[in-house]
Order: structure tokens, then C-alpha cells, then sequence
């Protein structure tokens, strides 16, 4: 069953628990001021990371887990229920962006256990030397994976790049350990304006269409913006490039100077910078369309604004995130435990109403089991966020019954290409600069 | 100053060695914190950025490698060279807005406005703005000038027009509408105060010898408040070379000013490319500052 749990929640009991343990564990009483601490004997049949009776709380190790991302990962409500389960003390640090980590990191940062990033950010830190490979048997949910993250013969799977298997896998063809566990994945397209519109978008070149001149947002990121006008540009026929995740300087060359020519045409009404400037633009009718992010499109939604996520001829383009374990941890085991837990299902519940997918089958069990998607009731979230939902209306009126671009096989069966790190980004960035002064 | 005071009290035979070296090491010691103060939180970041200008950055840090490509990529480029002047005509086009609205605004203050208690009251409504931070006043132009922003909504609501006017936001104009507004108060200030320490007997005067009021403006109180003009370019100069946030939250981001790009090199990690920058964007202020001090010399207002 799917839990709400407030935030904070887990605040108080965390007190209670530092101020209340040890008097409890002195006077053997296993209620203390309306919680319950599960009893070492009951413990030993259950993993750390393991679901608990609500009301109920591991009691405390003594280790620490430290986890450092994205606010997109790292939020209280997941390190609650973590601490709450496997009795560890969670903290965690959130960075305004990915890079940042790597900056941290990169320059001597070193308390944490556990690093969450987008994961073409992680082998800067890997080839640095800065994390430890996982040995695969120490994931136990790892035995539901989807094949995504297991097969070359997986929708999705990316033969020229080797994605995503080559960035999880410090050996791919074996598969026996991690260098980053996949945690939650998704991909992207854009986010438009229906009611505005008047029709679907489906293709990556509307972005750059002189129909909406004026009306269009684009992301300030050097490597994801160009990326996709790659495809779109590849696609149209306008440009010959090998592979758009992982472009050439001279291809970049050729996708950032066609940028520039539509800037200076006006083609651009915002550069947005972060997700709620993007959520703001796309609601107050600012702009028409965006290379809006699933989670954006289902943030206007909630505004009451019909908004639409376009499934684009040329692809969508595809990312994960992952976990990975510092060399140094002194808290390895607890660090394993918070990998386990996120990958556990409920974890991957939670986020799947954001339109994240788990890389793990496991959060079926959760939201199998749960109706808070479809307003009519009927269709469970799982079906409705994994299988693309089809209810009557999710609204009233509304052109989108169920969950926006369809299932998650439909999804991946349209794949451009994946976020990888490309060879030169260096380049991407200062090409990506110009772009910007034009 | 030090080296005057040295040099009179040296030269001056009445005076013992001893008393004469005290005022100077007291005067030493007055300068002290205020030096250890600009050495410290001044002088130490302004080498540190000249340093990293000459190292290497990128996606994966920053790396003490000497070299000079920061500089050479960047005078090398004609994307910087047009932003460079970009600044400047913005800056200009900044204050020649900034001085046309000032003028008559001080003008009005001082000439028809009688009551003091009054003026004092004029003079706080235009700096009450200026308790709530730089950041809040330039977002607050978003809801005003937004598609579906005050003004447009308005003009809609009265039927004078159909579609939202684009280009009140995310343009140029917009941009420099919030400018004006960010920088007036400079200006109105220091004209203020140089038209209050114009003697009305000299206007009298001009007046007795036969100069329409035209006249009297042109050749009397313009040349005098020539002061206050000063202070407030130099104020709105040297803010203005600064100036990141307008362009990117009313501009839409697209057409930056120096400041700005030095800010873009950060989003994307080219410490060394900035600190660069911010060396250039350094050395044009002092020369900006400089060359306008040429033209009049500040201590005398």
C-alpha cells in the first residue's frame, strides 16, 4: 500500500528516538510515547531497507548515511522513511545543480557516503578516483532490474554509445559490479501549451519553427539544449551528424551557429534556468512551448492549465540517475543499505507520480495497490504511469486521458539518444557560450 | 597626504625629531585597520581572480596551469568585442534616460515646491523603493510587463488592444525601462543637492541683466548643477558596469552585457574565462571612472 506521510514527520520522531532510545532499550519497553522500536530478534529476518508497520522505527545503528544531489532526489520526505527503516542517522546536502557536485567533489569535498547525480556527470568523478564499484550482489532488489539496464537487446539500449549499460557497469559484458546504480530515469521532450497551440507538437523542430516566433523557451545547458536541435536538425535532413549525444566540434559548429541564426530571428522569448522558471513561463502563457521537462508539464497541469508533453518524431532523449558510494565512506554499509533502499520500490513510488520510472520492477508492489492519479478512480498508478493510463478524461474536457506520449514501452521504443557525457564538452560549452552572447 | 605631512614636518627646524615622528605614527596607526580592511577583503580577492585568469578551467575544475589563452580566446573573440560595446551603449543609452528624467524631476523639487517639509517628503518617496532589495525591484517588473502582465491586461481590458504586446518584456526596451527605473535615484540625488547650492541672487541677477528664463537656465543653472550631473553619471557608470541581473530577468537573457557574460562563463564552469573577464571589466571601469574625472574633477562638488 502507498503511504502519505507528511513531511517533517520523521523530524520528531528522529528526536524522540535520540533522547528516548536509550531509556527504552535500558527499561525493555518496546512502546515509547506512541512508537514502537522493532526488537533485535524481529529484526534479524528483515533487510535494513525492508518496509515497517507504520508507527514503527528501526532502532538507531550508530552509523550515518550522508548523501549528497539534486533537490530532485534528496529530499526529506525519502531520508525520513530511510532513517525511519534502517535505523541509520540520514542526512543529506542538496546542490542547485549537478555541476556543482562535481565542482565539490572534484575539489576535495569529502563528507559524504553516497553521491545522486544525473549520470552523465559521474564519470568526471569515477575516472577521478573518487567512488568504489559496487559488486552487484549486494543490491538485492537488483533481480527485478528491467532489462533496460541489463540487455543489449532492451528498447532503449543505445549500440553506438553503449548507453545506459556503459555508465553503469565497470564491466558491461559481465555485469558483477556498479560504478553508479541506476536510481530513477525518464526522457525528455517538450512541454506545450495546447489551449495556446490549438494542436499536437511532434517534433523537436516546432522549438525552432518561425510559427512560434517569440513564443518559445529554451534550457541555458550547453549540452542538452544543442543536443536535441542535433536531432532534429539530423533528422530534417539538415545537417549530416554521426551521433547527436556525442557530437564533433565541427557538428557542434553546425547546430550552434543554426541556433544562433534563430536567436537573432527572435525566435526565443526566454532562456530558462531552472524548474520553477520554467514552470512559471509555460503557466502564465509566457511562452507557448519549451523543452520542458515530465515533471514541469505535470506541474502546469496542476494549475489547471492544459498543457501537453509532445511524443516528437525524431525521439525522445533519454537519462538516468544514479547512486554512487564513495571510496572513502566510513559508513559503507550504510551507504549500501540507503542503494538497496532506493531501489526497494517504494522509493520509485513515490517519484512515479513526477513521471519517473524505477529501474527496478519493484515499486508495482506499491502502486498497484493505489488510485491517486486517475481522478475517475478506476485505474491504478501503476497502470496509469507504466502503462499510459487511457481513463476516460483525467479532467473534464481535457485532450489527455492518461498519462501524456502513452506506456513506457511506447516511450522507449522512441529513443534519439541518451544524455551521455560527449568527448569534447569543453567545446560544447564555449560554443554553447557564444550562443548565448549572440 | 602622508608624504606631505612628512616632508613639512621635516623641513620644519622648530619641531624636535621625536614630536615629530608621533603624529606620524599615529596617523599610521589611524590608517591601519581601514588598509588592513581593503588589503584584506579587496586586495586579496582582486589578485586571486587576476591569478585564476591566467589558469585553466573547465568541466573538471580548475587547475593552476599558467598560460595566457583566457586572455587571447577572449580579445580573439568578436562575440566579446561586440558585447563590449553593447555595455557601452546600453550604459549611454542609461544615462542619457536617467539624466532626462532627472533633471526636470530635481528641478520641480527645488524650484516649485516651497515647502520644506514637503521636498524632504519627495525626496523619501523616491528612495523608499530602495529599502526593498535591487532583486525585488527588478522581478517586479514581470508582473507588470508580462502577456498577461498589468499593462497588457489593462490596455486589453480598455479595448485598445487585441493581441498582448510582445515586446514589454524579454527585450531591450523592457530592459531598459527597468534600468532607468533602478538607476534614477542617483541621478536625483546629487542633481538635488547641486541645484540647492545655486544662490537664488545670482538667478536675480541674470534675470535684472535682461536673460529670458530660457537663458537663465541654459547659461546659469545648467553650467552650475554640472556638479551633480557628474556625481550621478559616475554613480550610474560605475552600477551600471556591474549590472548582470536586469539583462537576464527582464531581457530575457539574450542580449548580455559584461557582466552577464562573466556570469554565463560560471554557469558553465570556466572559472579561468571569468576571472578573465573580471580582470577586462575591472580595467574598463578605472578607465571609464578615469577619462569622466578628466572632464571634471569631482572634488568640487
Amino acid at each position: 500500500m502507498l503511504k502519505d506521510r507528511k513531511p517533517n514527520h520523521g523530524y520528531i520522531r528522529r528526536d524522540l528516538l535520540k533522547s528516548g532510545i536509550a531509556a527504552g532499550a535500558a527499561l525493555g519497553v518496546a512502546g515509547l510515547g506512541g512508537l514502537t522500536i522493532v526488537n533485535p530478534a524481529r529484526a534479524a529476518d528483515r533487510m535494513p531497507w525492508d518496509d515497517l508497520p507504520d508507527g514503527e522505527s528501526a532502532s538507531a545503528t550508530g552509523m550515518q548515511l550522508r548523501t549528497i544531489g539534486l533537490g530532485v532526489s534528496v529530499q526529506d520526505r525519502f531520508l525520513n522513511e530511510f532513517q525511519r527503516r534502517s535505523g541509520h542517522e540520514a542526512i543529506g546536502k542538496v546542490a542547485g545543480l549537478t555541476p556543482m557536485i562535481t565542482e565539490w567533489l572534484a575539489g576535495g569535498y569529502r563528507n559524504y557516503d553516497t553521491n545522486e547525480t544525473n549520470a552523465n556527470r559521474n564519470a568526471a568523478l569515477w575516472d577521478n578516483g573518487l567512488l568504489q564499484a559496487i559488486p552487484v550482489e549486494k543490491v538485492k532488489p537488483w533481480a527485478h532490474a528491467r532489462d533496460l539496464y541489463t540487455s543489449t537487446s532492451a528498447l532503449g539500449y543505445d549500440a553506438g554509445t553503449g548507453w545506459p549499460l556503459a555508465e553503469i557497469w565497470v564491466d558491461p559484458s559481465t555485469q558483477r559490479e556498479f560504478k553508479l546504480v541506476p536510481q530513477f530515469f525518464n526522457c525528455d521532450s517538450i512541454g506545450y501549451r495546447y489551449d495556446l497551440i490549438g494542436r499536437d507538437i511532434d517534433s523537436w523542430g516546432s522549438l525552432v519553427d518561425p510559427e512560434f516566433k517569440g513564443k518559445v523557451g529554451i534550457f541555458n545547458d550547453s549540452l542538452l539544449t544543442p543536443g536535441w536541435c542535433a536531432g532534429y536538425m539530423k533528422h530534417a535532413g539538415l545537417a549530416d551528424i554521426k551521433q547527436t549525444g556525442n557530437m564533433s566540434n565541427k557538428e557542434v559548429d553546425t547546430v550552434i551557429d543554426f541556433l544562433i541564426e534563430r536567436k537573432k530571428d527572435g525566435q526565443f522569448r526566454a532562456i530558462w534556468e531552472d524548474y520553477g522558471q520554467c514552470v512559471n513561463l509555460l503557466a502564465s502563457g509566457e511562452i507557448w512551448l519549451a523543452d520542458a521537462w515530465n515533471p514541469v508539464v505535470e506541474d502546469v497541469k496542476k494549475q489547471d492549465v492544459v498543457c501537453k508533453y509532445a511524443f516528437p518524431k525524431e525521439g525522445f532523449t533519454a537519462w538516468f540517475h544514479g547512486v554512487a558510494v564513495a571510496k572513502d565512506t566510513p559508513n559503507f554499509d550504510a551507504a549500501v543499505d540507503y542503494v538497496n533502499f532506493c531501489l526497494e520500490g517504494w522509493w520509485g513510488a513515490q517519484v512515479a507520480p513526477q513521471g519517473y520510472y524505477s529501474p527496478t520492477t519493484t515499486c508495482e508492489n506499491y502502486l498497484k495497490n493505489s488510485y491517486r492519479t486517475d481522478p475517475a478512480g478506476k485505474i491504478n498508478d501503476y497502470d496509469w504511469w507504466y502503462n499510459g493510463g487511457a481513463s476516460e478524461d483525467p479532467k473534464p474536457g481535457w485532450p489527455i486521458d492518461g498519462r501524456d506520449t502513452g506506456s513506457f514501452a511506447k516511450r522507449w521504443n522512441n529513443i534519439m539518444h541518451w544524455m551521455v557525457w560527449p568527448d569534447d564538452p569543453d567545446y560544447y560549452a564555449e560554443r554553447w557560450n557564444d550562443f548565448l552572447s549572440a | 597626504m602622508l608624504e606631505a605631512a612628512r616632508s613639512t614636518s621635516s623641513n620644519n627646524g622648530m619641531r624636535s625629531p621625536l614630536s615629530a615622528r608621533r603624529p606620524e605614527l599615529f596617523s599610521w596607526l589611524l590608517a591601519l585597520p581601514g588598509t588592513l580592511w581593503i588589503v584584506l577583503f579587496v586586495g586579496v580577492p582582486l589578485a586571486a581572480i587576476v591569478m585564476f585568469s591566467f589558469w585553466k578551467a573547465g568541466f573538471s575544475g580548475l587547475r593552476p596551469e599558467y598560460n595566457l589563452l583566457n586572455y587571447q580566446r577572449m580579445l580573439a573573440s568578436s562575440s566579446f568585442w561586440s558585447i563590449t560595446l553593447w555595455t557601452y551603449q546600453v550604459l549611454l543609452m542609461v544615462l542619457a534616460g536617467v539624466m532626462l528624467l532627472a533633471y526636470p524631476a530635481a528641478y520641480f523639487i527645488w524650484r516649485v515646491i516651497k515647502d520644506e517639509r514637503w521636498r524632504t517628503g519627495i525626496i523619501l518617496l523616491c528612495i523608499v523603493p530602495f529599502w526593498t532589495s535591487y532583486l525585488t525591484r527588478t522581478i517586479t517588473w514581470l508582473p507588470m510587463f508580462g502577456r498577461e502582465g498589468v499593462v497588457n491586461s489593462t490596455l486589453k481590458g480598455l479595448g485598445l488592444i487585441d493581441e498582448p504586446i510582445e515586446f514589454l518584456l524579454y527585450t531591450p526596451y523592457s530592459m531598459m525601462l527597468a534600468l532607468w527605473f533602478l538607476y534614477i535615484v542617483f541621478m536625483i540625488g546629487p542633481l538635488y543637492y547641486s541645484m540647492r547650492r545655486i544662490d537664488e541672487d545670482i538667478m536675480s541677477a541674470a534675470a535684472v541683466l535682461g536673460a529670458n528664463p530660457v537663458r537663465v537656465f541654459f547659461l546659469v543653472v545648467l553650467p552650475m548643477t554640472k556638479p551633480g550631473l557628474m556625481a550621478g553619471a559616475l554613480f550610474v557608470m560605475v552600477l551600471g558596469m556591474g549590472e548582470f541581473f536586469t539583462e537576464r530577468v527582464i531581457g530575457g537573457a539574450q542580449n548580455p552585457m559584461l557582466a552577464g557574460l562573466i556570469l554565463r562563463q560560471i554557469d558553465i564552469f570556466q572559472w579561468a574565462r571569468a576571472s578573465a573577464l573580471a580582470v577586462f571589466l575591472t580595467f574598463i571601469t578605472l578607465a571609464t571612472v578615469a577619462i569622466m574625472l578628466r572632464f571634471f574633477d569631482l572634488r568640487k562638488v
